[in-house]
């Protein structure tokens, strides 16, 4: 496609001149502004992060001190049993907890509150190309998490069956009650959602860029974003057709998921077919959800180190190559299905395929921040936290992607530690990283750097505590979903392990208030932010702070890339913006 | 790269690009592509793991009303080509009159696929995932098909967006082709 082949670059954006909206509803509820919509996103996404950590308190309240009651809060949750959460509450609160970490607060703050935030600002648009769908994505995912809180209060309780929702376990014989229908519908809507908001970005950055904003010129969020939102558009509707037939199973009472053994209603159904449904999604999920996390980091590692990125088209092509392998590896998750060993050779293989592109750019991260001149910001620390955490998840993936320790590792909480360092806590810095890096350009407002240095180091040093813990147990031979491992003597002696565990979750989730009420009280009355704090290129800087409704006055005209960083040419500074024309640097 | 189209929705795309429109329903058109797939293909899977397909004690689907079916929305698919075209070169009756040959032919494959089903639906079709598979797939294609009847209604009164048009004419078309391979994943 060529940049400059149009005659008016205006045109295509200037339909997106929408008269600013007055009353409050028009501006906040139902708003199109993709400003405020990333901001609905966030909020939202907060608010269910908080809930969802609040449910690992529990869980680790239960391996760390069974049989004892819930301080403080314990008889008012659960007082049936004076304090004491009961075993069928636990495997409802493991499976509420990944629900909606992974539905309601990464995938609304990654995807929906950074995606609709930095998709039109750093590409150079009004904004995204379908504003009313942009709308109908966030009002979906409300309906989702109306229902999915909703299940909570329903006779029976919520979902209890896993967030993988596993057939026959997941049928009304087996977990009976609204709950599990609910989160069926919820999940439904949610990933409506995303599907909606997936198909508005995807064709946003093909269709919205600014004049002279080629895909190699696009930051490295935005390749992310946009990978991701290919997985969305592709992988979604394969759960939504499993929660379909899962649904029907359910309500209606066929057995597509049930076969002949043990269903006195109908036969020859098939629960491994679920699993299979399942896994095409959701392995690109994890993808899904970590790759806007890298993308950020990408980016930010290079701003904070003000240093071009190291070989920013190699990590966009390898971020690519794992986009399109995440399609065909999702076999490793259903090594002990009884897969047949060709096929679990082949998965195998493929699987540790995409150690090579993750090793291509998470050898570029540090190619970035190699002999950079690194600024410490809060930023910055996430940033480099994704890559501690992402390095020790993504190696211990090995142990899990290959069949021969997959069966042994399976269903331990050696894979709960690999997952949860891999996609969920690298996922969560990158979106802290991402809060605190876009929150002035968002709010006007600085964050405090104190609180958020405090913050990360009381965020980090637990949760690789945790989970390389988890792991170190799940090596020893802990199962995953136990209400009372120590039943087994062979578990006993990982009592002690499992306490300290414990109280580093909850340090964890005692400094997330730290970082709420810097979130909260930035807002409010943080240092007025200048337009360009960071001193980074990128077009969504060259905005002034508040951002206009507009965005842009002029779509801008891209001539650099988003990483000129110490570029000689530049003098009186290190930094170039992505539409400033230097005469030897830039090119059109 | 930035096209000189007019509105997000422009009535047409120049130098031969798609527009916006067209190329958000493209996108949408791989997730509906990916949704009836992962179902056919799960269809598919159960027929070859199961040893007897159809099962003996189930009555299986009849294949000859569902022919004729297939054979409606493939002319209907034809006439919405017909149509489309003669609505390009601004023909407005010829365009009234192939576009009304499409509802027509359209009404009866929703006529012929609601006697397959009812004609075979007279015992519990929830005994074998053989029957609630077929009867699955026709209803979830149904219904996908009253949305895309209701849209050629709706542009036989309303075609003056040649845009709408064509998108519409574009989810018919992939109607036809899932039914086509709901059809052969079934009878063949």
């Amino acid at each position: 496609m060529s940049t400059h082949s149009s005659n008016n670059p205006q045109a295509n954006h200037d339909e997106h001149l929408h008269a600013e909206p007055t009353t409050f509803i028009s501006k906040y509820l139902i708003s199109y502004d993709h400003k405020v919509i990333a901001k609905q996103f966030l909020f939202y996404g907060i608010f269910w992060a908080f809930i969802g950590a609040f449910l690992s308190v529990l869980i680790r309240w239960c391996l760390a001190f069974p049989g004892e009651p819930f301080p403080v809060l314990g008889n008012l949750l659960f007082p049936s049993s004076n304090g004491i959460i009961p075993p069928d509450v636990y495997t409802m609160l493991f499976t509420m907890h990944g629900t909606i970490m992974i539905f309601f607060a990464i995938t609304p703050i990654l995807i929906g509150a950074f995606g609709n935030f930095c998709i039109p600002l750093m590409i150079g648009a009004r904004d995204m190309i379908f504003p009313w769908l942009n709308m109908l994505s966030f009002w979906l995912a409300m309906v989702g998490g109306v229902l999915m809180m909703a299940s909570f209060f329903v006779p029976l309780g919520a979902s209890a069956v896993g967030w993988t929702s596993y057939p026959t376990l997941a049928h009304s014989q087996w977990s009976p009650g609204m709950g599990h229908t609910l989160w069926l519908i919820s999940l439904f809507f949610m990933g409506n959602s995303s599907l909606v908001g997936a198909i508005n970005y995807i064709t946003t950055v093909i269709r919205l860029r600014a004049p002279g904003m080629t895909f190699k010129r696009l930051p490295l969020t935005i390749w992310g974003l946009f990978l991701t939102a290919i997985l969305n558009a592709l992988f979604l509707p394969v759960l939504t057709a499993a929660f379909i037939l899962l649904l029907l199973d359910r309500t209606l009472g066929t057995s597509f998921f049930l076969s002949a053994a043990i269903s006195d209603v109908g036969t020859q159904g098939d629960p491994i077919l679920y699993q299979h449904l399942f896994w095409i999604f959701g392995h690109p999920e994890v993808y899904i959800v970590i790759l806007p996390a890298w993308g950020i980091v990408s980016d930010l590692l290079s701003f904070f180190s003000r240093k071009p990125a190291f070989g920013a088209m190699k990590t966009a092509y390898s971020m690519t190559a794992i986009t399109i392998l995440s399609a065909v590896v999702y076999g490793h998750h259903m090594f002990t299905t009884g897969m047949s060993p060709l096929l679990t050779g082949a998965f195998t293989t493929l699987t540790l395929l995409i150690s090579i592109p993750s090793g291509i750019f998470f050898l570029n991260w540090l190619g970035t921040i190699w002999k950079g001149k690194i600024q410490l910001h809060t930023p910055m620390l996430f940033s480099l936290g994704v890559i501690i955490t992402f390095g020790i998840g993504g190696l211990t993936g090995l142990h899990l992607g290959a069949v021969s320790t997959n069966l042994i590792l399976h269903n331990s909480y050696f894979v709960v530690g690999h997952f949860h360092l891999t996609m969920a806590v690298a996922a969560l810095l990158g979106a802290f990283a991402a809060t605190y890096f876009w929150f002035p350009k968002m709010f006007g407002r600085m964050m405090s750097e104190k609180l958020g240095k405090i913050h990360f180091w009381f965020t980090l040093v637990p949760i690789l505590y945790i989970f390389i813990g988890q792991m170190v147990a799940g090596y020893a031979g802990m199962h995953r979903r136990i209400y009372n491992p120590y039943e087994y003597n062979y578990l006993k002696p990982l009592l002690g392990l499992n306490i300290y565990i414990g109280i580093a979750v909850f340090t964890v989730f005692f400094a997330q208030f730290l970082f709420l009420y810097n979130f909260i009280k930035s807002m409010r009355c943080g240092e007025i932010a200048d337009s360009n704090p960071w001193k980074v290129g990128t077009l969504e800087w060259t905005t002034p702070t508040p951002i206009p409704h507009h965005n842009f006055d002029t779509i801008p005209v891209v001539y650099n890339g988003p990483h000129e960083f110490s570029n000689p040419k530049v003098t009186g500074r290190d930094w170039l913006s992505q539409t400033e024309f230097v005469e030897g640097v830039s090119n059109t | 790269m930035q096209s000189t189209l007019k509105t997000p929705f422009s009535h047409k795309a120049e130098n031969g690009k798609l527009s916006n429109a067209e190329l958000f329903f493209l996108v949408s058109l791989a997730s509906w592509v990916m949704l009836f797939g992962t179902l056919i293909l799960s269809f598919i899977l159960a027929r070859i793991k199961t040893p007897l397909w159809p099962p003996p004690y189930i009555e299986s689907f009849p294949l000859l009303v569902p022919s004729f079916s297939t054979l409606a929305i493939g002319l209907s698919s034809v006439f919405v080509t017909k149509g489309f075209s003669a609505y390009k070169l601004n023909k407005q009756s010829d365009f009234k009159f192939y576009w009304l040959l499409a509802i027509v032919t359209g009404l009866l494959f929703g006529t012929l696929q609601t006697i397959a089903l009812t004609k075979w639906m007279t015992f519990d079709v929830r005994e074998h995932v053989y029957s609630s598979s077929v009867a699955f797939l026709i209803l979830f294609h149904g219904v996908h098909f009253i949305l895309g009847l209701s849209g050629l209604l709706f542009k036989f009164f309303n075609p003056s967006n040649i845009q709408s048009l064509r998108l519409w004419s574009w989810f018919w078309h992939f109607l036809g082709v899932v039914w086509l391979a709901i059809f052969m994943a079934i009878a063949l």
